[in-house]
């Protein structure tokens, strides 16, 4: 019974602290938020970004003849180079292409190796090696007839040269491949909830909870309120003070994740990390001795614990 | 007048009270920075994820029409280009037959039956069709691979195009045969050049490392702002060091928040410089170089986190709210300034208010220091 008013008493002591009422409304804002956003319609095409600085007026036909084909890739332009690396860096773009100043009649002359098209990729880029494939080859489509006066290089055939080209590039005299797919492919919509992360704030805030009980009981300690216990009630105070902080984040949390993700291994998840934050706690207990330590050694250990959450997330 | 002794005699006395704490910051010092460069560093290693994707199968038949070498040499031009190596996998299948099994096991999604005598077909323009069967022909994969097909035709047709108008011409022109041969291989040559040599017309940049300092460089200035923001907690003790009773006394004084909080800046900014020597010295022996005027310009962004500090250690109650509010800070400025994310792929909201916070420009301003940028 002693024990059972102790845990009563520690716990109405606890839920009386402005920071820790901050803590269970964190989780409950944190649950509203995800579930009053609406849910997020986003395509998953695969966007291409291309930046012209070439003044010849072919890259014109070259964004004409990329959006006629009926292309997987959605290629687009962009007014500057700073919003191509934006793009291509934020991972809205695939890669982005910068095609430089006098390109297109080096490229016809294949002299395009001086000054060649900058190609922008992250290490996230997969296709860009086929996405090569379409750009050249309407590169090459709208270079055609420069390429070939330059081969041939006589001035007094270009006329029939260029109407002998253009004749057989829309003939059935060559070489073609029908589509074998069956017309534009739309990228399924994906619709999903903004990604919160709800069950690593969680954890971080039961460690957190454990952390603020044993720090209490110490400051009550420092007080003498506890002197006149012996050594196994004073282990029992501490073991409760810490409990009774993990408890109420805990439940709080596990009803937070039934409303966000249903009942499921995240509820199994937040017991575990609560029976952790308890064992860190009752260990630091051992080597901590002082509130004024552990209040200068929690923000590392809070510091700590949140670079490693969120390492193992982008990992 | 008084005042400004008074102020002179406590900015005095809080860089004597600091020679306590030296040994303190240095360790720190070495426990921040090497827990922060270590999450700066895999973080500048993983925060573009390695991109993964699905390998096409493609299977091919090629027939016994005595043209062997010729078909080979077409698959060999086929298999070295770029694409073709990092997207599909080429299979050689001996029959049709083999290859419409394998597309219904779905190891292949793609089986190309080569005609007798193709290659010689496309060279004097009969143009014997290809027969290509595809299994599924909704995927991501054969969309893919269809316009990977479609490009290779779109050269080759432009190729057959080019050199059927150029014999025309030369015979117009009454060019003898081997005046007719010869601009008839230049025309080839010059198409082949541009199908086959794509990768001289193009240069790959990686574009997370555009800008002034590589995605590395930066990370590491973002470690060393967090740790010398981080450096706070073992500096509070120090700038919260006046009792209640001590305040009183100083105001009688006329020494009242502001002048605590000035001689708090001093005092964190020296504590802040022992730090960044530190650092300095580190990523100097890392990178293997020595940028000395990085001693000087790194003042600035001691100084606005100094200020910071003791902004906060004069303003919050305890030392525990300070320690916490240090965190939370440090933690929002670093993500506003994309020392956590890059600013890019920070939310568009975040990437327009990053320029009105200091994350950005400290950031910018330790990455010079430290790297010579």
């Amino acid at each position: 019974m002693k024990t059972f008013n102790r845990f009563i008493a520690l716990t109405k002591r606890i839920l009386s602290r402005r920071i820790y009422i901050s803590i269970l409304l964190l989780i409950v804002v944190l649950t509203g938020v995800y579930k009053i956003l609406p849910e997020k319609s986003q395509s998953a095409d695969i966007k291409v970004a291309l930046y012209n600085e070439d003044s010849s007026g072919y890259y014109e036909d070259l964004l004409a003849h990329l959006s006629e084909r009926n292309s997987i890739y959605n290629f687009y332009n962009v007014s500057d180079k700073e919003q191509l690396l934006t793009d291509v860096k934020s991972g809205y773009a695939e890669c982005g292409y910068v095609i430089p100043e006098g390109f297109f009649l080096a490229y016809a002359s294949g002299t395009a190796w001086n000054d060649p098209i900058k190609l922008y990729i992250t290490p996230s880029s997969t296709f860009h090696s086929v996405i090569n494939e379409t750009v050249f080859s309407s590169l090459l489509n709208v270079c055609a007839e420069d390429t070939l006066l330059h081969a041939v290089n006589n001035h007094r055939w270009n006329k029939e040269l260029a109407d002998g080209l253009e004749r057989y590039r829309n003939s059935e005299d060559v070489f073609t491949i029908a589509d074998s797919t069956e017309g534009e492919f739309t990228f399924q919509s994906m619709v999903y909830h903004i990604d919160l992360p709800i069950t690593e704030t969680i954890s971080i805030l039961l460690l957190f909870a454990g952390l603020l009980g044993l720090l209490l009981f110490l400051h009550d300690k420092e007080r003498k309120m506890y002197v006149a216990l012996d050594s196994k009630e004073l282990f029992q105070i501490k073991f409760l003070s810490i409990i009774t902080s993990i408890i109420p984040v805990l439940l709080v949390g596990m009803v937070s994740l039934t409303v966000t993700f249903g009942l499921g291994e995240h509820i199994l998840f937040a017991l575990a990390v609560a029976v952790a934050s308890l064992i860190i706690s009752i260990i630091l207990s051992l080597i901590i001795r002082k509130s004024t330590l552990l209040e200068k050694v929690l923000p590392l250990i809070m510091l700590t614990a949140l670079i490693a959450v969120f390492i193992k997330t982008i990992i | 007048m008084n005042k400004l002794k008074f102020l002179g005699r406590l900015i005095t006395a809080d860089l004597k009270r600091l020679k306590n704490y030296i040994v303190s910051i240095l360790i720190a010092a070495l426990i921040i920075s090497g827990i922060c460069g270590f999450a700066g560093s895999v973080i500048a290693k993983n925060v573009y994820k390695q991109g993964t994707k699905e390998i096409i199968g493609i299977g091919y038949y090629l027939p016994e029409d005595g043209k062997e070498e010729m078909n080979n040499m077409g698959i060999t031009m086929l298999q070295e280009m770029e694409s073709m190596k990092s997207t599909a996998n080429l299979i050689q299948v001996s029959s049709p037959e083999e290859g419409y099994e394998l597309l219904e096991k779905e190891e292949i999604l793609y089986l190309v039956i080569v005609p007798e005598k193709f290659i010689s077909s496309i060279m004097n323009g009969t143009n014997t069709p290809l027969e290509i069967v595809v299994w599924d022909n909704s995927s991501v994969s054969s969309y893919i691979a269809n316009e990977m097909f479609i490009s290779y035709a779109m050269y080759l047709g432009l190729a057959q195009s080019a050199v059927y108008s150029t014999i025309d011409a030369a015979y117009a022109h009454d060019l003898t045969k081997e005046e007719r041969n010869q601009i008839r291989t230049t025309v080839n040559l010059t198409y082949l050049d541009r199908a086959l040599n794509k990768d001289s017309f193009f240069d790959i940049i990686d574009g997370s490392n555009q800008g002034k300092a590589n995605l590395l460089q930066h990370y590491l200035a973002s470690a060393v702002m967090l740790s010398l923001i981080f450096m706070s907690f073992v500096l509070m003790p120090h700038l919260q060091g006046y009792n209640k009773a001590m305040q009183t006394k100083f105001s009688t004084m006329g020494i009242g928040k502001f002048h605590m909080i000035l001689s708090g800046w001093i005092s964190s900014l020296v504590a802040l410089y022992i730090s960044y020597l530190l650092c300095f010295v580190g990523i100097s022996i890392i990178t293997n170089s020595f940028n000395p005027l990085g001693l000087v310009t790194a003042i600035p962004s001691l100084m606005a986190i100094g200020l910071i500090i003791s902004l906060v250690a004069n303003l919050t109650g305890s030392l525990f709210t300070a320690n916490m509010t240090m965190l939370i800070l440090g933690i929002c400025i670093a993500y506003v300034g994309g020392g956590i994310l890059p600013n890019a792929m920070l939310p568009s909201i975040v990437q327009q208010i990053s320029g009105f916070m200091p994350g950005k420009y400290i950031i910018a301003n330790l990455a010079t220091a430290l790297f010579g940028l």
